[in-house]
């Protein structure tokens, strides 16, 4: 198993002010394949994402990525596992604004094992931003902003990407366009992805569908009529 | 909207505290500065009023009568009183344990009962005592002056302590305070007061009598007339002196300002107002324009804020409003808190200011009109930029608002296409792009490295001013000025090099004293003689007047200049053309051929050569010289020696006004470094602060500004150290900009200030750097900046990863 969750637990404030983020989560995750966690707001399902991916420490319970037991990791040793093993990408793109398209995927190269990273031209004609390179972020669209994120996030070759809401802020066209990318990433890669995210038709594409509720996996589920993106109603 | 102002000052907390402390200091400065200077200021000024300070004081060969003092008083609409005083040197001091206290060379100037001009006051007596008058003290009581007493562990109600003067015992009662006595100098041109071996009393009348009566050498006792002019009308200042010296042969005529002790009560507290001036002119425009820029940085990162809130419908007025209520914060907790510190801290501050004065009880209070000032205009300004700031933006469309566009400028394309890593780049951009934002840390750092420059290149200028001054001041040791003019005696010390005989006369201009210095050309060697074009004089005839620098600045002349000035004996005038500047900045004075002096000096008093005390060969030089035009003996006259050796066993101590040693000098810049230390130490302190603050608050906006930023690096994992390069580190290059900048305004500032402040200097003040500064300043201003941003370096990696992504949306 690429990651294994046991028994995580998040609570934020205390007593009569205490939210169990994450109330008991044990998850099994395989290396390569597409998981889609769905749920309603305030589920945990952001919460699970940001433990998987080294932003936040558990209030107890353990989550083991590779070997890695990244619950028990200190500030200096999750910004080493945030650095090699896993790629973000964000609704909202979250790219430098002073950066033209391909600064923002090199910044992630100059901190990146060189060895280990996947050639930038490669990638950037795969998802079809090799035109956009010089272009600051101001001059993008929505989805040409999160296909450089996506590159950005892929760049460095994480065994993980991590994805949250990545067409939430999408038109649908861009969205299919993102999604396609995310899955040919997935083929050519190999990369782990993990995609957050409230819209049902996206878990069509999944290998592995996980919904949370009020905490907990209220359900996990492989998915039998996998879908291309391309063939998915958004 | 209304609990929106607690929850922005709560988020910005560390933005309004430096703000406002900034704001304190920059203001604080100037009020402790002002407040000192303004309560001295008032206290000398109700002290001179009530004591009839003198305007000037004459020395007569003759004396003056009662009855014509008081026709004096009567036809030039004035008072006049002689006063008298004795210099005792044999003098013993018991403290209040009866421990002999007494300094070596200890002198008591003991005055006589005087009521009408420089009135003394008795500040302090012992309980239960009620004396009014010093008649009222007993034959074994004295009253001194308190600054003394408490050097010595002399206090009152003690039965121990004790003055002995020529063998007779006083016990101390009281203390008092005389206008012309606040600043304890010995003598009125000495440059540091005394208080160690020089003491002032007054004792009772029968007993001042009874010591000149039994006087057995051990005493000298003097008397001078003290004017106060324009009573009940006009003086004719000149017609008073031309009578009084046809009638009692004056030879000195003093005007109070330029007596060091009197002078220094007009020059000192102006030196601390118009330092106060120079602050208030320079901190606050800097401070206020760093924080200004701040909030109008803040307010346009507000945009979108500003953006959703018109959306709503709020009016521009209702918008206006919010944002200066927020800006008015730093600048009204800044100005009460500067109100409380400086109404706290005024006493403790003006009783170091005080100094070496006499002791003063002093309220020194911030006057309310400033303390409102200072609290009003840095308000006033901060919401003035808001405002402004807000009006700008409410002026673009709400869309743009609410997509929080920025203008887009070339420089933040800057190295596009190099093949260079991305955080160079990401820094270049971060200071190109963000040109406010780059500029307020250049000021921040100017304005710094300008402050601490201000306070260490006047200790500079101090010191190489001692080193001209001992360089400039001649190759002598021992300069002794003559009462009565001698003639040498032996002709072979005419020729030599360990003397210099010289004559000199007093002249004035403008109520300033200058010597005439009258030189022979073949016997001035130890005497400075390098002109401003690095030339030395090698020629003195009638027409050669050559002028000190000082004196040259003091009356705005340069060489080749027409100058008229007048004689102190009896204001007569005399014309001539400026020969040349010698290049001394610190002592006024005009050199001439000695016959010129000579011929000024006596001839006003050709008639009354024979009535003086003049030695009888002096005589016959001077008769021959006005009545047979005989000037063969005229360079054997002086009344200046110059010497490398002590002479003192030479000259009868009755006929020397004053003994001046070149070493004296550096006592001199311990005076001048003591009158400026308050103010150099405060600008001092207050510099390295305002860096802290300014590094501090920038670093903090920078960190704000940047927040998303960080935020993004610290998930894809990069290392706070990282982050730092990029977000921070950036600036280090503004840094060398800013100091390169504060140093030299601070010269100009300088430059500008010693420039204009000549008369109350009383020197010429080159603006000097020392190398050792430089590196003081930088050093500062760089360990300050790196010191901060060390308590600042762990803030990047401390901006939360998940809730800034979050405001990120």
């Amino acid at each position: 198993m690429l990651i294994e969750i046991k028994d995580a637990r998040k609570e934020y404030g205390k007593g009569e002010s205490l939210v169990k983020a994450l109330d008991g989560v044990n998850l099994s995750l395989e290396a390569g394949k597409i998981y889609v966690v769905l749920g309603p707001s305030g589920s945990g399902k952001s919460t699970l994402l940001n433990m998987v991916g080294g932003l936040d420490v558990l209030t107890s319970g353990s989550i083991v990525v590779d070997g890695i037991d990244i619950s028990k990791a200190n500030k200096k040793e999750l910004t080493e596992y945030r650095r090699k093993v896993t790629g973000f990408v964000f609704q909202f793109y979250n790219l430098v604004p002073d950066l033209t398209a391909l600064e923002n995927i090199e910044m992630v190269m100059d901190i990146s094992d060189m060895s280990n990273a996947l050639d930038i031209d490669d990638i950037m004609e795969s998802l079809e931003i090799s035109q956009l390179k010089d272009r600051f972020p101001r001059e993008l669209s929505g989805g040409q902003q999160q296909r450089i994120s996506i590159a950005r996030a892929l760049v460095k070759n994480p065994k993980i990407l991590l994805c949250d809401e990545l067409t939430g802020a999408l038109d649908t066209k861009s969205s299919r366009s993102v999604l396609s990318v995310i899955e040919k990433i997935n083929q050519k890669y190999h990369t782990t992805i993990i995609i957050i995210t409230h819209n049902e038709a996206i878990q069509n594409m999944a290998d592995v569908i996980i919904r949370f509720k009020d905490g907990q996996v209220n359900s996990v589920e492989d998915n039998l009529n996998k879908m291309s993106a391309e063939e998915i109603e958004l | 909207m209304n609990k929106r102002y607690l929850r922005s000052i709560r988020k910005s907390m560390i933005f309004y505290v430096a703000a406002s402390l900034l704001t304190m200091l920059c203001v604080m400065t100037f009020a402790l500065l002002y407040t000192s200077g303004h309560g001295i200021q008032e206290y000398v000024n109700d002290v001179f009023e009530r004591c009839v300070v003198e305007d000037a004081n004459i020395e007569t060969l003759a004396s003056i009568p009662e009855e014509e003092i008081a026709k004096y008083e009567e036809e030039y609409h004035l008072l006049m009183e002689e006063q008298e005083f004795m210099n005792v040197y044999d003098v013993k001091v018991l403290d209040n344990t009866g421990k002999d206290v007494t300094a070596k060379d200890t002198e008591a100037r003991v005055f006589k009962e005087n009521s009408k001009i420089n009135k003394y006051v008795i500040t302090k007596q012992n309980i239960g005592q009620n004396y009014e008058s010093v008649n009222d003290l007993k034959d074994d009581e004295i009253l001194i002056n308190e600054k003394y007493a408490t050097r010595h562990n002399i206090t009152l109600n003690n039965t121990a302590n004790r003055i002995i003067l020529n063998g007779k015992e006083f016990k101390v009662v009281g203390y008092f305070i005389r206008p012309d006595y606040l600043y304890g100098l010995v003598n009125t041109t000495d440059a540091y007061p005394n208080y160690d071996s020089f003491m002032v009393a007054y004792i009772n009348d029968a007993q001042y009598d009874s010591f000149k009566e039994n006087d057995d050498g051990k005493i000298s006792a003097a008397s001078t007339y003290s004017l106060k002019l324009n009573v009940g009308g006009k003086t004719d200042e000149e017609a008073l002196r031309k009578d009084i010296f046809d009638n009692y042969i004056s030879y000195q005529y003093n005007y109070s300002q330029s007596s060091r002790r009197i002078r220094v009560f007009y020059i000192r507290p102006q030196m601390f107002i118009s330092f106060s001036f120079l602050f208030l002119a320079v901190m606050p425009v800097f401070i206020v324009l760093i924080i200004s820029i701040i909030l109008n940085i803040k307010v346009t990162n507000d945009q979108k804020i500003i953006g959703t809130i018109r959306a709503l419908g709020y009016r521009d007025s209702e918008l206006c409003y919010h944002y200066s209520i927020m800006s008015m914060i730093p600048g009204l907790v800044g100005g009460i808190l500067m109100t409380i510190i400086v109404y706290l801290t005024s006493g403790f501050f003006g009783r170091i200011a005080i100094g070496d004065f006499e002791v003063m009880s002093i309220d020194f209070i911030y006057p309310w009109y400033t303390a409102i000032l200072g609290i009003i205009i840095p308000t006033l300004i901060y919401t003035v930029v808001s405002v402004l700031t807000v009006k700008r933006l409410i002026n673009k469309p709400i869309t743009e608002l609410l997509r929080g566009a920025g203008k887009e400028s070339k420089s933040s394309k800057i190295l596009m296409n190099k093949r260079t890593k991305v955080i160079p780049k990401f820094a270049v951009r971060s200071l190109t792009a963000n040109k406010i934002r780059t500029f307020v840390i250049f000021l921040g750092i100017m304005a710094s490295t300008l402050i601490i420059s201000l306070s260490l290149i006047q200790f500079d200028t101090i010191d190489a001013i001692v080193s001209q001054a001992m360089k400039k001041a001649g190759d002598f040791e021992y300069e002794y000025t003559l009462k009565v003019p001698d003639i040498v005696e032996e002709e072979e010390d005419l020729k030599s090099d360990k003397y210099n005989y010289m004559i000199a006369t007093i002249y004035e201009y403008d109520e300033r004293k200058i010597p005439l210095m009258g030189a022979s050309v073949d016997n001035m060697n130890l005497w400075y003689t390098t002109l401003t074009d690095g030339t030395k004089i090698t020629e003195l005839d009638e027409n050669s007047f050559y002028m000190s620098k000082l004196c040259a600045e003091l009356m705005h002349v340069k060489k080749g200049d027409p100058v008229t000035i007048k004689s102190n004996f009896n204001t007569d005038p005399l014309t001539f053309k400026v020969s040349g500047i010698i290049d001394n900045g610190l002592i006024s004075y005009i050199l001439t051929d000695k016959a010129n002096v000579i011929d000024s000096y006596f001839s006003t008093i050709k008639s009354l050569i024979n009535d003086t005390v003049l030695d009888p060969d002096v005589k016959e030089i001077l008769c021959d010289f006005f009545d047979n035009s005989d000037r063969s003996a005229l360079d054997s006259l002086y009344n200046i020696v110059l010497s490398k050796e002590a002479l003192d066993d030479k000259y009868d101590a009755s006929n020397i006004i004053n003994i001046f040693q070149k070493s004296s000098i550096e006592k001199q810049k311990d005076a001048k470094m003591k009158e400026r230390a308050v103010i150099i130490y405060t600008v001092l302190v207050i510099g390295i602060l305002i860096c802290i603050i300014s590094v501090f608050t920038i670093v903090n906006v920078i960190i704000d500004d940047n927040q998303a930023n960080i935020s993004l690096m610290l998930v894809l994992g990069h290392k706070p150290k990282e982050i730092n390069r990029m977000i921070i580190n950036c600036n280090h290059v503004i840094v060398p900009f800013g100091i390169a900048a504060g140093i030299p305004l601070a010269y100009l500032i300088l430059s500008l200030y010693f420039k204009n402040t000549v008369a109350n200097n009383n020197m010429v003040m080159p603006v000097t750097v020392s190398i050792r500064s430089l590196i003081i300043i930088i050093g500062t201003v760089l360990v300050t900046y790196f010191g901060t941003l060390a308590i600042l370096k762990t803030k990047a990696s401390k901006v939360s990863m998940t809730d800034s992504l979050k405001d990120n949306r």
